[in-house]
C-alpha cells in the first residue's frame, strides 16, 4: 500500500502523515528489537508487550497488514507459545523496512527532510 | 477561539497524532507519556481539555482522573477518555470523573469523534455527553487487548492480597502506584496518595533520610533493607527498598511491614521478662531480710516484755520494735511482689468480697471521689486468697485517690469475660479461658508511657517522697499474676487510668469465708512442743515465745536430731514447729518421718517463703498450719493455740 493512498484513507496532510509515521518508524524499532529480544531470552511477556504496542500503532494508522501478524504474534506469546514468532518477526520487519523506504523515497522526493523533533 | 489541551498517551505515535491534530486547528497543546507528567504539567496550565488514555503504567487513565478532579482549579476542566478497551471491557468513565470516552481506532475516525466530542462538550459545560463510548463501531477487533488486561488485572489482583504495602515511586520519591495494603497502612486515599512524596509521610528529619536513600537506590541500584522501623500513621513500618529496571524505566519499589504488632510483642516480652528478673532479685533479698527481722522484732518484743512500765530502755525498744514492724512490712511485700507469699485460696464470689470492702474503701477514697459499683450480677465465681485480693483493691484504690486530688469518679466494675485463642496469641502469658474480669479505672491524672511502663516496678514511685512506698502496684502485679491471673494498664495524661485485671473463673462450689477473729489476750498452754528450726535466732525467740506461754519446748537445729529427740523423749510430743526449708531433711519430711512414729503429733509450718515442700505453686495444701515469718510474739501464740485447739 503507497504511502500516499494511506495518508487519504486517514484524511491526514501527507506531511503531517509522513511525520507520524516517521515517528511510528522509530517506536517499531524499539518494540521490534524488545520482541527478538524477547524472543531469544524466550520471554513471553516481553513478546506480548512489544507485539500489543506496534499493533496498537499500526491500528490508529491503519496499517492492517502490520496489525495482523502483530495480533498473531500477540496472541501465541499469550500463551507462551514462541515457536511462530521467529518467522511473524521477521514479516513485521519486513514490512516495517518496506515502509522505511517508502518513507525514504517519498522524502526524497520532496527534497525536504522530516522533522526530526522529538516530542520529548 | 483556540483551546488549550493536555493529551496524555504513553504511545509517541497517538501524541504526535493529536498535537498535529490540534496545531493545525489553532489549539495550544501540551503533551505527557505519563500520568505524573501530567500533573506536572497541570501545576501551572490549566487546559480546557484533557484527553487521557485508559491504559497506562503506573498511573493509568482510570487512577489520573480522580487525581485531577481533586484539584480545585480544574474542577470545570473536560476530561476525555481515550480507550483502546472499550469494545472488550465496559468503561464506567463517568464513575472516576470523565466527561466522555472516545474508542481508540484509525486516526481520520478518531479525528472526528474527538471533534464532536469538543463541540458536545463546548455547547452544554459540565455535564457528560452520555455514559456511552463513543466511536466503538469503529474499532478493530481487539480480543487480545483483553488478554492482556486480563494478565494485568491478574497481577492487579495478587498485589492486592499481600499483606505488605507495595509502592512503586519514582526516584524523587513520587508515589505512582500502591497496592491495598499500602493504602490501608498509610490511611490515604488512593487519588491523594498517588503522585504525592512518599517522604512527606514522614517527619523532617526521617523524610530527609529517606530521601536520601532513594537518591542513593537510584544512583547506584543498590537494595536498601531498614532493619529499624519508621513511623508512618501511628504504625512502626520496616522498609525494604529496591530498584526495578525495566527497559525503558528505572523505577524504585518500596515493600512496606507493618511490624507494629511484633514489636508490640517483643516489648511486651521484654517488660515480663524485666519483672521476673526484678521479682527473683527482691524475692531473693526480702527472704533473707525476713530470718534477720524475725529475730530483731522478737527481740525487742521480749525485751519489752521483761521491762517494767517506765524503764529507761523501754523508749529505744519500742522505736527498735516499730522499726522492725515497718521494715517486715516492706519485706512481705517484697515477697507478694515476686510470687513466693503463700496464697490461701477460696472459692468466691468477688462481688461479694467488693461489697464487703465497700465502706473501707468509701473511708480511703475520701468523699470528693464518687465511688461507683458496676458489678455484674451473673458474674462467675472464682477462686483466689480473699484477703489478697482486698490488697489489690485496696492499693488500687490508694492510687487512684492520689490520682485525683481534685475529686473525681472511681469506678470498680466487674464481668464475665472470655479469652480466646487470639488474644492469648497476642498477649503474652495468658492463657485462653474463662476469666472474671475485674477493672478499677479512675477519671484522675492519668500516665505517661514512661510511668505506664515502669508503674508495677518495686520502689517506682511518681508520689512525694515519704508519701508511697513504691511497691502498692508492685504487690498487685505479684499478687494477680499468683493467683494466676492477668493485669493490663491503660492510661493517658489527662484521661484518667484503667487497671484491668483478669482472674480465673472457677466452676466450684463457693466456700465461706472464715471470720478472723483477734483475740488481745495471748494464750497460754502446758502441751510440749518440738521447734526445729536451723536459723539459731529464730529459734531461740520462739523457744522463748513458747516457753512464756507456759508450753514444755523440746529444740533441735535439723532434722535427724529431731527425730532423735522424738524417739529419746519418754513424754507426749503434742506439736512440731518446724521450718519448711532446712538442709539434710525438710520440714516435710520431718514431719512425716514423726508421724509414723508418734502419729498424734499435730505439725505447724513456719516459713517465710513458699516452698514445693508444703505448697504447690504457692497454695497451701489443704489443712496444713502454717504461720508466715516474721512473726509477731501474739501471732505465734495464737496460732499455737489454734491448732491445739482445732
Amino acid at each position: 500500500m503507497k504511502l500516499q493512498e494511506l495518508a487519504e484513507n486517514l484524511e491526514m496532510e501527507i506531511d503531517e502523515f509522513l511525520e507520524i509515521m516517521e515517528l511510528f518508524l522509530e517506536t517499531s524499532a524499539f518494540d521490534l528489537n524488545q520482541l527478538v529480544s524477547g524472543i531469544e531470552e524466550g520471554d513471553g511477556q516481553k513478546v506480548l508487550i512489544a507485539a500489543h504496542s506496534i499493533k496498537g500503532a499500526a491500528a490508529n494508522l491503519g496499517l492492517l497488514e502490520i496489525y495482523e501478524v502483530a495480533r498473531k504474534t500477540e496472541i501465541e506469546a499469550r500463551e507462551n507459545n514462541l515457536n511462530g514468532a521467529t518467522v511473524t518477526a521477521r514479516a513485521i520487519k519486513e514490512k516495517i523496512d518496506q515502509i522505511a523506504e517508502d518513507l525514504l523515497k517519498a522524502e526524497s522526493r520532496r527534497l525536504k527532510p522530516v522533522s526530526r523533533n522529538r516530542l520529548k | 477561539m483556540g483551546k488549550k489541551i493536555l493529551v496524555v498517551d504513553n504511545h509517541p505515535v497517538m501524541l504526535k497524532f493529536m498535537t498535529q491534530l490540534f496545531e493545525a486547528e489553532g489549539h495550544q497543546v501540551r503533551t505527557a507519556e505519563t500520568g505524573l507528567d501530567a500533573l506536572d504539567i497541570l501545576s501551572n496550565f490549566i487546559p480546557d481539555f484533557i484527553f487521557i488514555d485508559l491504559v497506562m503504567p503506573n498511573i493509568d487513565g482510570r487512577k489520573l482522573c480522580p487525581i485531577i478532579r481533586k484539584i480545585p482549579k480544574l474542577k470545570d476542566v473536560f476530561l476525555v477518555i481515550l480507550s483502546a478497551i472499550a469494545a472488550e471491557q465496559e468503561v464506567s468513565f463517568t464513575e472516576f470523573g470523565a466527561n466522555a470516552c472516545i474508542a481508540k481506532a484509525p486516526f481520520n475516525k478518531m479525528a472526528k469523534h474527538i471533534h464532536t466530542v469538543m463541540d458536545q462538550l463546548s455547547l452544554a459545560p459540565s455535564a457528560s455527553l452520555s455514559d456511552q463510548v463513543i466511536g466503538l463501531s469503529d474499532v478493530f477487533p481487539r480480543h487480545i487487548t483483553q488478554e492482556l488486561l486480563f494478565i494485568r488485572r491478574h497481577f492487579e489482583a495478587i498485589l492486592g492480597t499481600m499483606s505488605e504495602g507495595i509502592l512503586e515511586v519514582t526516584s524523587e520519591g513520587r508515589i505512582v502506584y500502591a497496592n491495598r495494603a499500602a493504602i490501608a497502612l498509610i490511611g490515604i486515599l488512593e487519588e491523594t496518595l498517588l503522585a504525592s512524596n512518599f517522604t512527606h509521610l514522614f517527619k523532617e528529619t526521617d523524610g530527609q533520610s529517606i530521601k536520601d536513600q532513594l537518591m542513593a537506590i537510584h544512583n547506584q541500584s543498590k537494595t536498601i533493607i531498614r532493619d529499624f522501623p519508621i513511623m508512618i500513621n501511628g504504625k512502626q513500618i520496616l522498609l525494604n527498598i529496591f530498584p526495578i529496571m525495566d527497559e525503558k524505566h528505572k523505577t524504585i519499589v518500596i515493600i512496606l511491614n507493618d511490624v507494629s504488632e511484633r514489636k508490640r510483642m517483643e516489648a511486651q516480652l521484654l517488660q515480663a521478662q524485666k519483672m521476673e528478673a526484678i521479682g527473683q532479685l527482691a524475692g531473693g533479698i526480702a527472704h533473707d531480710f525476713n530470718n534477720l527481722l524475725t529475730i530483731i522484732k522478737g527481740y525487742s518484743q521480749l525485751s519489752l516484755m521483761e521491762l517494767k512500765e517506765g524503764a529507761p530502755l523501754r523508749g529505744n525498744i519500742e522505736e527498735i520494735s516499730k522499726a522492725s514492724d515497718r521494715a517486715s512490712d516492706l519485706t512481705h511485700q517484697l515477697l507478694v511482689f515476686s510470687r513466693r507469699q503463700i496464697l490461701e485460696m477460696r472459692v468466691l464470689d468477688l462481688n461479694a468480697l467488693l461489697q464487703s470492702v465497700e465502706r473501707m474503701l468509701r473511708r480511703v477514697i475520701g468523699e470528693d471521689i464518687e465511688l461507683i459499683f458496676l458489678l455484674d450480677k451473673d458474674l462467675g465465681r472464682t477462686k483466689v486468697d480473699p484477703g489478697q485480693i482486698e490488697q489489690v483493691v485496696m492499693n488500687l484504690a490508694v492510687n487512684a485517690r492520689d490520682a485525683m486530688l481534685k475529686g473525681g469518679k472511681l469506678t470498680i466494675e466487674t464481668a464475665n469475660v472470655e479469652l480466646d485463642e487470639a488474644y492469648a496469641g497476642a498477649h503474652i502469658a495468658v492463657k485462653p479461658g474463662p476469666y472474671v474480669m475485674l477493672s478499677v479505672s479512675d477519671t484522675g491524672v492519668g500516665m505517661t508511657a514512661e510511668v505506664r511502663e515502669r508503674g508495677f516496678e518495686p520502689f517506682f514511685t511518681t508520689k512525694e517522697k515519704g508519701k508511697g512506698t513504691g511497691l502498692g502496684l508492685s504487690t498487685v502485679y505479684g499478687i494477680v499474676k499468683q493467683s494466676g491471673g492477668n493485669i493490663w494498664v491503660y492510661s493517658e495524661p489527662g484521661q484518667g487510668t484503667a487497671f484491668k485485671i483478669y482472674l480465673p473463673r472457677v466452676d466450684e462450689p463457693l466456700e465461706e469465708l472464715k471470720e478472723r477473729v483477734i483475740k488481745e489476750e495471748l494464750p497460754r498452754g502446758s502441751e510440749t512442743i518440738l521447734v526445729v528450726e536451723d536459723e539459731e535466732e529464730v529459734r531461740k525467740l520462739a523457744v522463748r515465745i513458747l516457753s512464756g506461754q507456759g508450753y514444755k519446748v523440746l529444740e533441735a537445729s535439723q532434722g535427724p536430731d529431731a527425730f532423735l529427740i522424738c524417739t529419746e523423749h519418754d513424754g507426749p510430743i503434742h506439736l512440731l514447729l518446724t521450718d519448711v526449708v532446712m538442709p539434710k531433711m525438710s520440714g516435710r519430711e520431718l514431719a512425716e518421718t514423726l508421724m509414723s512414729i508418734r502419729p498424734r503429733i499435730k505439725v505447724l509450718y513456719m516459713s517465710g517463703y513458699t516452698s514445693n515442700a508444703i505448697v504447690h505453686h504457692g497454695v497451701l495444701e489443704e489443712g496444713t498450719n502454717y504461720i508466715q515469718k516474721p512473726f509477731a510474739v501474739g501471732a505465734l501464740a495464737r496460732k499455737v493455740r489454734e491448732v491445739f485447739d482445732k
